[in-house]
């Protein structure tokens, strides 16, 4: 009877651990990124941002494009091995959910956001040049690309020509996509002390 | 509606004969002793505060806080760093104000800074300062030069060309305020290195 009891406590002990440690960041995310998806609300507050939402008036998008990524299709297992193939570093933060990714090479860092499932849904990067030749260059192959990809920018401002960017600080190109259910916003910024490229998407529900 | 009172008032009427700007002002803006009161916009020949007045001060300022927020409900922390979600607990020390009073004191910075009076009286009716101590108002925080690039390039020039400033090419023709009258104070590297890496 008492080894029974014991038994009984130490089942419901485990239970109750294993349930505390599946919430403990680095075993969601290694748990997301094996395709365990679980439950939409993490109890200890390790549960991802609310989903982006979009204008739902706006037409949707062909494509989800973001740095040779696909929102909404991207998992994080692709993302690890683009990792490895790039030798570029990632920090995972939140819980497996948000990784950041250093590209020293390129004066580039990136930053994954992934859903509860360890889908890609947005990507943030910035890179920082010294002339404006090169942030302009990146500027309008990204703004080539999208466009290629999902269409005309729905909003764009400024010019992003090098002569414009170096004309003086804070000079700024910007070139926006909007749709239902996607976002991009890429910007070419003088700062004074070079030259910055920064890139949003965002995937929208 | 008075957003901004400028608390010296005898200084109006030399502003009203120079055209400052701001109607709806009770007191209108002056000259102030801010490091951008000698800077010249491209459309007007005057600094940025005599430019565009307490009215679109106050509109930037506001935006900025929206979108500092709209950016923390959407990316968290992953650009702007992790200074915005300190703000009013205390832990560093220069965190301290809470989310209002925070706001009121860049206001009074923002418009000391381009060339407005020391002293503002904000849109809450309290009395704010404008000269600052960056380096301590930064202490603490290990704000990085990619968080201030995101945040200014990002947050400060969106909200300044949304609310009006002129962005062109540059001179009287297509003018550029952004950049001459905005531009060198937060670009100025002595001015970036009293906020990174606090």
């Amino acid at each position: 009877m008492k080894r029974a009891a014991r038994w009984g406590l130490a089942a419901a002990s485990a239970v109750v651990l294993l349930g505390l440690v599946i919430h403990v960041p680095p075993i969601r995310g290694w748990l997301a990124a094996h395709g365990h998806h679980g439950g939409d609300s993490c109890p200890f507050g390790y549960g991802t941002a609310a989903r982006h939402r979009g204008d739902p008036t706006a037409p949707h998008a062909h494509a989800r494009p973001a740095l040779g990524f696909a929102l909404g299709t991207t998992t994080a297992a692709e993302i690890a091995r683009w990792a490895t193939d790039h030798a570029t570093t990632c920090r995972a933060k939140r819980g497996g959910t948000f990784l950041e990714c250093a590209d020293p090479s390129a004066s580039t860092s990136i930053w994954l956001q992934l859903d509860e499932q360890g889908v890609l849904e947005a990507v943030q990067a910035t890179r920082r040049e010294p002339t404006a030749a090169m942030i302009s260059d990146a500027f309008v192959q990204r703004q080539a690309e999208l466009t290629a990809q999902v269409g005309a920018p729905t909003r764009h401002d400024g010019s992003s020509a090098p002569n414009a960017l170096t004309g003086a600080a804070l000079r700024q190109a910007m070139v926006e996509y909007r749709f239902s259910d996607y976002h991009a916003l890429v910007r070419a910024t003088n700062m004074g002390d070079g030259y910055v490229l920064t890139e949003e998407y965002t995937r929208l529900d | 509606m008075h957003l901004i009172s400028d608390r010296i008032v005898f200084i109006t009427g030399l502003c009203a004969a120079a055209g400052c700007g701001t109607d709806d002002m009770k007191a209108a803006p002056q000259m102030g002793t801010g490091p951008g009161a000698s800077l010249r916009c491209d459309s007007s020949g005057k600094n940025a505060w005599e430019t565009y007045g307490a009215d679109a001060f106050v509109a930037v300022n506001k935006s900025i806080f929206n979108a500092v927020g709209t950016e923390l409900g959407a990316n968290g922390d992953s650009n702007v760093g992790g200074s915005f979600a300190l703000i009013g607990t205390g832990n560093p020390p220069a965190t301290r104000d809470p989310a209002p009073t925070f706001e009121g004191k860049l206001a009074a910075f923002l418009v000391y800074a381009y060339g407005g009076p020391t002293e503002i009286t904000y849109t809450d009716g309290l009395t704010y300062q404008g000269e600052q101590d960056m380096t301590i108002a930064h202490t603490g925080l290990g704000i990085t030069s990619s968080q201030y690039d995101y945040f200014i390039g990002n947050i400060v020039v969106p909200a300044l060309t949304g609310n009006g400033v002129a962005h062109g090419m540059g001179g009287s023709a297509d003018p550029d305020d952004v950049a001459s009258c905005f531009a060198p104070i937060v670009t100025d590297p002595t001015f970036k290195a009293s906020i990174v890496g606090k």
